[in-house]
């Protein structure tokens, strides 16, 4: 027997799609036995689900809360359709947000909650352009309908009843440039001016919001290691 | 270039802000490759804070000698060994991907003469692009595959004969446990055949019971059986640089840094 012919039939046995019996009658058997060998299969479809139980734990909690075995009939279809085809494990968990959104059965808390684990890994796994002013990859802005951070947090160390809180929060996601910790805040509308005029725009101001307010919050993000120093100054003679 | 002694232990998401930040002794770190290649961001700051306190060895998953490597990722990886100027990298005698597939798991071959052709040739192959010696593993298998006709040790030894001097061994002695175990041999006898003049570094850690197989899950501390091992292996081949890995169900950073010191106790000794 080949190694080209064990390939062909491992590869479709691996991924689900053939039994153990069918592939031994066709490779011949194994000395172990056909449980044994069976076992494969298994260990592959745990170490596949276990990226996306990994990244995406406050989602399995929201589902399982919703309806038990939902989160792993999610998993499984998302693993049909997306299989794992990098050797980065990273990269098998990076289009389940999208695959949930396009699911009839899955609510928007759900997609909020994944969308959320995503974008955090995002930013802590960003380049940062050192020398540039301004945002970069290592820091977002999302708006979601609930307090998905709070959730994903209670959820991830586990504090207490985890609870989807339903208020609209928009956050700020980012890496700290020293510390490269997570920093995830609320943001203030001169903050997000801050960082639109750090991005090379310039959004007009809305009526009661002064040029010094943006560059105090944009003084505020530096300190918080969200923004290289120097942006401040930079937004100071942008707005000036 | 340094040369590598002593005992590390892995250096792991769940465990680096403590690792990094402890008084205790350690002699090196093994990273993932796969965890820290190619990446920006924090795995990149953690492996500059590593560096510079620690030797670092690359292990990967994903070379997949008994196969192909998946295309650019050994210039990511040699990226990674000149990054931390690592005496060698090592990575597993199996497959973990086939064509674009990638099973993120550590796959056993079959153990006849084809199946050490094509891996010996990768390993070669991966050692040059990389430019440093490679080591490959032993890794746990829980079932024969078809068509195999030679045994464990005795497939080990053609792909490194094969292979040449560029590629050596990496000894898990858990695996070594586990496989005579879950194929009803004896450890010791594998050990006596195993070509041990090519081992260069050794992995210890804790496996799982399930059912009636023994699964290399590195979720537990090393077992009673797998340390006296160690001590046969090291009075076959002398001190040997030795890693814990603990990747799963970790306690925390000390419980991993006691198993490292009751290994350097007994590597000191041998």
């Amino acid at each position: 027997m080949t190694l080209a012919a064990f390939f062909a039939e491992m590869d479709p046995f691996l991924r689900g799609e053939r039994s153990a019996e069918d592939v031994l009658a066709r490779l011949g058997p194994s000395s172990s036995g056909i449980g044994r060998f069976a076992l494969y299969a298994e260990l592959v479809r745990r170490q596949r689900g276990g990226i996306i139980d990994h990244f995406y734990r406050p989602v399995a909690a929201a589902a399982e809360a919703k309806e038990k075995g939902l989160f792993g009939r999610l998993r499984d279809a998302y693993l049909r359709q997306y299989p794992p085809t990098h050797w980065t494990p990273n990269e098998a968990a990076r289009a389940f947000p999208g695959f949930l959104a396009e699911q009839p059965v899955v609510d928007a808390q759900l997609v909020a909650l994944a969308d959320y684990a995503w974008a955090r890994f995002s930013v802590m796994h960003a380049a940062h352009r050192p020398g540039e002013l301004g945002v970069d990859d290592a820091i977002l802005v999302r708006h979601y309908a609930w307090d998905v951070a709070a959730y994903s947090d209670a959820v991830e160390h586990g504090t207490g009843e985890a609870a989807l809180d339903a208020t609209p929060r928009t956050l700020l996601l980012g890496r700290h440039r020293r510390a490269s910790t997570l920093v995830v805040l609320t943001p203030s509308l001169a903050a997000l001016i801050a960082m639109a005029v750090a991005s090379g725009r310039r959004p007009a101001l809305p009526a009661g919001l002064t040029a010094s307010v943006v560059e105090e919050e944009a003084r505020d993000l530096e300190a918080r290691g969200l923004f290289p120093e120097g942006t401040a100054l930079r937004i100071h003679e942008e707005l000036a | 270039m340094t040369k590598l002694a002593g005992v590390g232990i892995g250096l792991r998401r769940e465990i680096a802000e403590a690792l990094l930040g402890t008084r205790r002794h350690l002699d090196w770190v093994e990273v993932v490759s796969e965890n820290f290649a190619g990446l920006s961001g924090r795995p990149r700051d953690v492996l500059r804070r590593a560096r510079d306190r620690w030797t670092v060895i690359p292990h990967g998953v994903a070379l997949s000698v008994g196969t192909s490597a998946p295309e650019g990722y050994l210039d990511v990886v040699r990226a990674l060994v000149d990054e931390v100027d690592a005496p060698f990298f090592s990575d597993h005698l199996c497959y973990a991907s086939i064509g674009t597939h990638a099973f993120h798991d550590l796959l056993p071959l079959p153990f006849h003469a084809e199946a050490v052709a094509v891996a010996a040739a990768n390993a070669r192959s991966a050692a040059r692009a990389v430019g440093r010696p490679l080591l490959l593993e032993n890794v746990s298998y829980y079932a024969s595959m078809p068509g195999s006709v030679l045994s464990e040790p005795a497939f080990l030894g053609a792909v490194l004969e094969a292979a040449g001097p560029e590629v050596g061994v990496l000894l898990d002695v858990n695996n070594l446990y586990v496989n005579a175990i879950n194929h009803g041999r004896d450890p010791r006898a594998d050990l006596e055949a195993f070509p041990v003049a090519s081992v260069r570094q050794l992995h210890l850690a804790g496996h799982t019971r399930e059912g009636d197989v023994l699964l290399d899950t590195h979720s537990s501390p090393i077992a009673p059986e797998v340390w006296e091992l160690y001590r046969d292996v090291l009075r076959r081949t002398g001190p040997l640089p030795t890693l814990i890995e603990w990747d799963q169900n970790i306690p925390g950073v000390d419980a991993v840094l006691d198993e490292a010191d009751r290994a350097r106790s007994i590597l000191e000794a041998a």
